[in-house]
């Protein structure tokens, strides 16, 4: 049987947060509203925290709190109190890549792990023995790793090895790139980054133009680490991470969900995965992507295969379509919140943590007051309708 | 007083005599094989060599080796490491793991340069090591820094130069060319780098460890020097992508700046055919906080 791992998941509110959870994720992180990268990630306050903490340990999962600025010493105002919040919260660990912070935490907070992010762009053994002998007890790697890389890391490696399999990548190694600073003054160290290298660059030699049509783009496709989640597990790794804060609800049950069920399949043998099998994890994958994918640096050097030319990047997914609050056994009658529209006579498809795929077609809806419906355009709408299998709340229902 | 280190290229591989003569207190040799340098940089065999030159010339020798180590590196950055530690007086590193290996017997050797990562007065208290601060950071910011920290006599600064903003191990310019299918970019060769909204032109070049991103402008620090430079040990003129004769005028110019803080001396620098800009001295970047406002 292959090595236990941690999956960890991303979450940018107490919702997604419960969602990461439910959906099979050991652990989540999240932002507070102080010393965390992603700003703009419906970061937590301390109360969320709390509350946060609390229901990880009531399901026996663990908590961790990124705290992964490059400070400057105005942004350093608070820090022992919050440490010592967090502390008391019973937060497992942060994500720090300031040594400052770290030792703030092991001076007035000893009890939280401290992990180094990978802004600190550690790539060799070496490095995370240096880390582990400061109080890191774990390092995240930089994303620039090979599998082989990450391999002879783990064999030589003191500290507890956390590496990205899934979500948005820098193009550059993390915390050396300013482009965000010098093109909108936002600092991309202190959550600030504009995501400058998805823009369009033309190229210029002594004041001419090379570039015809095709505009020199240097941002980087999303990872999608599905083709080696069993090397990393056989590795030694401790911890699957998936980016991705500032992602939806949806997207973080389906890919936490099919991470969940690929390590599963793993625990049950060790194999490797069927065509039909690859198959339908790749597909769950493609349900929740809203943007392209590659295998990043795991397979070794990069191709273009992994990096993003002359394409929007977003396209919000419409496929979602609502999130069960209830279900009545009884007069299988299930109570849901609509996200997107949909309409009589659509064919849907369920899913959830204990649920597989369940295709169904929506003969017959109601509004929150038992009135027949056609459609169901409003968003967060209660909407009611017979389905013949079990449901749970927060089992959700996608166009199929 | 602060004393002068300046970038030396190595061109053609013969030893630049006019490096060796410049006033600069020291030169810094950069690695061929571990540093992020891309217009000169010394392979190892020469490097050795011209460590003794630069020693002869009473200079102080400091070897930069400031690009990320990989696992597959650690055997040669040890044979390498052996071969430099006991010949040069300094050595630049933004990888731990040089840390690592030095940190016992040659502590007072090391000068960390993590490029961005050096930004309060208690970072620099708590890493201890003589280290470069971040170049974006406000002169207020840096006066804070140097006030307030316990280890002034182990800060450097990069005061002049184009610098480098972002370093990818992605070969961004080769594969640009093979989605275009045409070579049409090449490695080694620098070109300017034009957001489509924008006028500026970064400097962009790829080598064999990867892409490097510049500052459109050279980044200058010069009449506050007459305030920090008892507190900077070290002020580096990096002369990436600049002559070598305007940067042997800059270093005659700094020297003399340094030894009696004549303004004028200012106007000299002005002089000069090189778009200049104070970068981040006059201005602080944002630390976002707060709610988030997407669903």
């Amino acid at each position: 049987m292959l090595n236990k791992v941690e999956l960890l998941a991303p979450a940018g509110n107490l919702e997604k947060l419960k969602i990461a959870y439910l959906y099979g994720a050991d652990a989540v992180y999240v932002g507070g509203k102080s010393f965390s990268l992603r700003a703009r990630a419906s970061n937590f306050s301390l109360e969320d925290i709390k509350e946060a903490s609390r229901f990880a340990k009531s399901l026996g999962k663990k908590l961790y709190i990124t705290m992964n600025i490059v400070p400057h010493d105005s942004d350093l105002t608070g820090l022992e109190e919050y440490l010592r919040a967090l502390e008391e919260f019973n937060v497992d660990g942060i994500i720090v890549s300031s040594r400052y912070i770290a030792k703030k935490a092991l001076e007035v907070a000893p009890k939280l792990e401290r992990h180094l992010s990978t802004q600190a762009s550690c790539a060799n053994s070496m490095a995370v023995n240096e880390y582990f002998d400061l109080g890191f007890s774990r390092v995240v790697l930089a994303r620039e790793n090979s599998i082989e890389s990450i391999k002879k890391i783990v064999e030589k490696a003191k500290a507890e090895i956390e590496v990205f399999i899934h979500g948005g990548m820098c193009v550059a190694y993390s915390g050396r790139c300013m482009l965000s600073n010098h093109l909108t003054n936002r600092d991309a160290n202190r959550g600030g980054c504009a995501h400058s290298c998805r823009w369009n660059y033309d190229i210029y030699f002594h004041n001419k133009k090379i570039n015809k049509k095709e505009y020199l783009n240097i941002g980087s496709k999303d990872l999608n680490g599905l083709d080696f989640i069993k090397d990393l597990m056989e590795a030694g790794v401790k911890s699957l991470k998936i980016e991705g804060r500032m992602k939806s609800i949806y997207y973080i049950a389906c890919i936490v969900r099919m991470y969940r069920m690929l390590i599963d399949r793993y625990y049950e043998s060790d194999a490797p995965l069927s065509e039909d099998e690859y198959q339908y994890f790749n597909q769950e994958i493609l349900k929740a992507e809203n943007r392209l994918t590659g295998c990043g640096f795991l397979k070794g050097n990069i191709s273009i295969n992994e990096q993003l030319y002359n394409t929007r990047t977003e396209n919000p997914t419409k496929d979602f379509l609502g999130i069960v609050l209830d279900y009545d056994e009884k007069s299988e009658m299930v109570t849901l919140e609509q996200r997107n529209y949909f309409e009589k006579g659509d064919e849907v498809e369920f899913f959830g943590p204990s649920l597989k795929n369940t295709k169904f077609k929506l003969e017959s809806i109601s509004d929150k007051d038992n009135n027949e419906i056609d459609v169901a355009r409003h968003p967060l709408e209660i909407i009611k309708f017979k389905v013949p299998f079990k449901l749970n709340k927060n089992d959700m229902m996608r166009k199929y | 007083m602060s004393l002068i280190i300046l970038d030396y290229k190595y061109k053609k591989r013969k030893t630049n005599k006019e490096y060796l003569s410049t006033k600069a207190d020291g030169l810094i040799l950069n690695s061929l094989e571990f540093s992020c340098f891309n217009d000169g940089a010394f392979p190892l065999k020469e490097l050795l060599k011209e460590i003794d030159k630069v020693h002869e010339k009473g200079k102080i020798c400091i070897v930069n080796m400031d690009r990320i180590i990989e696992e597959n590196d650690i055997d040669f950055l040890i044979f390498y490491l052996d071969n430099i530690k006991n010949r040069c007086d300094y050595l630049i590193y933004s990888d731990m793991a040089i840390y690592s290996y030095l940190k016992k017997d040659y502590f007072n050797k090391l000068i960390y340069d993590p490029k961005t990562l050096v930004a309060s007065k208690e970072e620099v208290n708590t890493i201890k090591v003589h280290s470069f601060l971040s170049n974006e950071l406000s002169e207020k910011e840096i006066k804070f820094i140097l006030d307030n920290c316990q280890t002034t006599q182990n800060i450097s600064f990069e005061v002049f130069g184009y610098h480098q903003i972002m370093y990818s191990k992605r070969p961004l310019l080769n594969l640009y060319n093979v989605f275009i299918e045409k070579e049409v970019l090449k490695s080694n060769k620098l070109y300017d780098l034009k957001e489509e909204l924008r006028e500026d032109l970064y400097k962009i070049i790829e080598s064999d460890n990867g892409t490097y991103i510049y500052t459109p402008y050279v980044y200058i620090m010069f009449k506050e020097l007459k305030e920090f430079s008892s507190r900077f040990k070290f002020i580096r003129l990096n002369s990436t992508f600049i002559d070598d004769d305007i940067m042997f005028k800059v270093c005659d110019i700094y020297k003399e700046y340094l030894s009696n803080y004549s303004d004028n001396l200012k106007e000299e620098i002005d002089k000069l055919p090189l778009r200049f800009n104070r970068g981040f001295l006059d201005k602080e970047s944002f630390l976002l906080k707060g709610d988030n406002e997407d669903a």
